[in-house]
Order: C-alpha cells, then sequence, then structure tokens
C-alpha cells in the first residue's frame, strides 16, 4: 500500500507504467492517505473481535496480529515519507505537509503503542503487576511449591533468597 | 489436573492477605483444586497477558476485586499470583 511512484495504464493489452503527473502524484497521495485511515478502522474492529474480546485466540491470531499492525506502521512511515518528498518538490506547502505528517504521526503512535501492549516483552510493560512478573520468573526458574502447602504453611520470612529451591 | 504448583511470589502474596480474604482464598481453593474451570469460579482467560506471555493465563476470582491467577503447563496448574490489579479482570 506505499504510495505508488508510478501510474499503470493497459495500453494494446499491455501493462504499461508512465510517470505520473505533478497533480496526479498529490491525489494519488491523498488517495492513499485516506485509504491507510480507513484500513486503521477497520482493523480495530477486526482486532478487537479476533484478539483482543476473542477467547479462543490462537497464536495464529497473535501473528496476524502483529503482522497487520507491522504493515499498517510501515504504509504510515511510506505516507511520510511522501509528504517529505511532495513538500521538498514544492508540489505541497508546508501548512498541508504539517498537516498530513501530523495525522500520519499520531496514528503511528497509536499503532506502535498498541504493538508493544501486546506483542512487546512482558517485563517492558510499566502497567503489568511486578508481582505478576515475578510469579512468572519464579515459575520459569523452578521456585514453586505444591499449592496445597502453599495454602496452609507460612513462608519463610526475610528476603528471596530463602525462596530459592522452595518446593 | 492432578498437580498443582504456586509460584513463591504468590505464597508471599497470598500470606500478606488480611485473614478473611485469605479464607475466602482457602474456600476459593477447595472448589479450584476439583476443577479451576468451575462456573461458580469465573475463570476467564486474561487476553493481553496471555497475548504477552505466549501462553494462555487465567484469573479467578476470590471475593470482590480479589483474583488468584494462573496458567496450565501440561497437566500442571501453576499459580502466579494473588491480588486485586486491574489488569486481572
Amino acid at each position: 500500500m506505499l504510495a505508488e511512484r508510478f501510474k499503470q495504464t493497459r495500453r494494446d493489452g499491455r501493462l504499461r507504467y508512465e510517470w505520473p503527473s505533478e497533480h496526479e502524484k498529490v491525489t494519488h497521495f491523498e488517495e492513499i492517505f485516506t485509504e491507510w485511515q480507513k484500513g486503521l478502522r477497520g482493523f480495530e474492529e477486526t482486532a478487537r473481535r479476533k484478539l483482543y474480546e476473542n477467547d479462543e485466540f490462537d497464536d495464529l491470531d497473535r501473528r496476524f496480529h502483529r503482522a497487520a499492525l507491522g504493515g499498517m506502521i510501515y504504509d504510515g512511515e511510506g505516507l511520510a515519507i511522501e509528504a517529505i518528498r511532495l513538500l521538498h518538490n514544492e508540489l505541497i506547502d508546508q501548512e498541508s505537509f504539517e498537516a498530513h505528517v501530523k495525522v500520519i504521526d499520531e496514528l503511528l503512535a497509536v499503532l506502535t503503542a498498541r504493538l508493544h501492549e501486546w506483542h512487546g516483552a512482558l517485563e517492558d510493560q510499566v502497567d503489568v503487576p511486578q508481582s505478576f512478573k515475578k510469579g512468572i520468573k519464579d515459575i520459569a526458574e523452578g521456585k514453586v511449591l505444591d499449592m496445597e502447602k502453599a495454602m496452609q504453611d507460612d513462608p519463610p520470612s526475610g528476603d528471596d533468597e530463602e525462596f530459592q529451591g522452595v518446593g | 489436573m492432578k498437580n498443582f504448583k504456586a509460584s513463591a511470589e504468590f505464597w508471599k502474596n497470598f500470606y500478606s492477605l488480611p485473614p478473611s480474604q485469605k479464607e475466602s482464598a482457602r474456600e476459593t481453593w477447595r472448589t479450584f483444586r476439583e476443577n479451576p474451570f468451575h462456573p461458580s469460579l469465573g475463570t476467564h482467560r486474561i487476553h493481553r497477558l496471555s497475548a504477552l506471555h505466549g501462553t494462555s493465563v487465567y484469573s479467578v476470582v476470590v471475593e470482590g476485586d480479589l483474583r488468584v491467577v494462573f496458567k496450565i503447563i501440561n497437566d500442571c496448574v501453576f499459580t502466579i499470583d494473588i491480588g486485586t490489579h486491574a489488569l486481572y479482570g
């Protein structure tokens, strides 16, 4: 979905590539800009159904979500790059450039945050309780004990070293 | 499920609960050890933590907003934490 540099036409039964006119470049950019935003809204709806509120989501759903986010970030940056080129070639003015890039950057920030929230490293998530991260780490390191014992006996007092090799 | 294990962190946090909440947790445990997905437990998957961890992470309602969080590896249930964090649902 990158803003295409060439216009495709079909003449005499053959596919031809033509360099778009100056006006067409701006029009094409505007079309892709609008399509990208529409795509984002559609994505949110699909993500809610397939991942955020899906009790049965599996690894495929997770990977599709991550792939879609990566793709939309790639396309958004492509739009920003095209805006810079259009400004450099004086095909759009500074005001139009800033307005477009502001919207692009705001949406890229949302996409990047979403990518981090759902696919970042667990330990880097600031809103995930430290006790959850610690519990996961304990399990990975074998610092576990029988649940019946945990529900009945007092844990050792003192620091974490006393839990080493527990269970 | 045959095996139930608790993380050291769960153990520590369980024992720092006030007595009434400890009793509620023990009551919940009596049902949980028979069936972690018993309807009375309100067991539900925490989507975001499951996605981040790469394994299903579940939450069980103890009382009010107190939750126990666990995961299953093969035939062992690992209790990860107990607490009232909003993310536990």
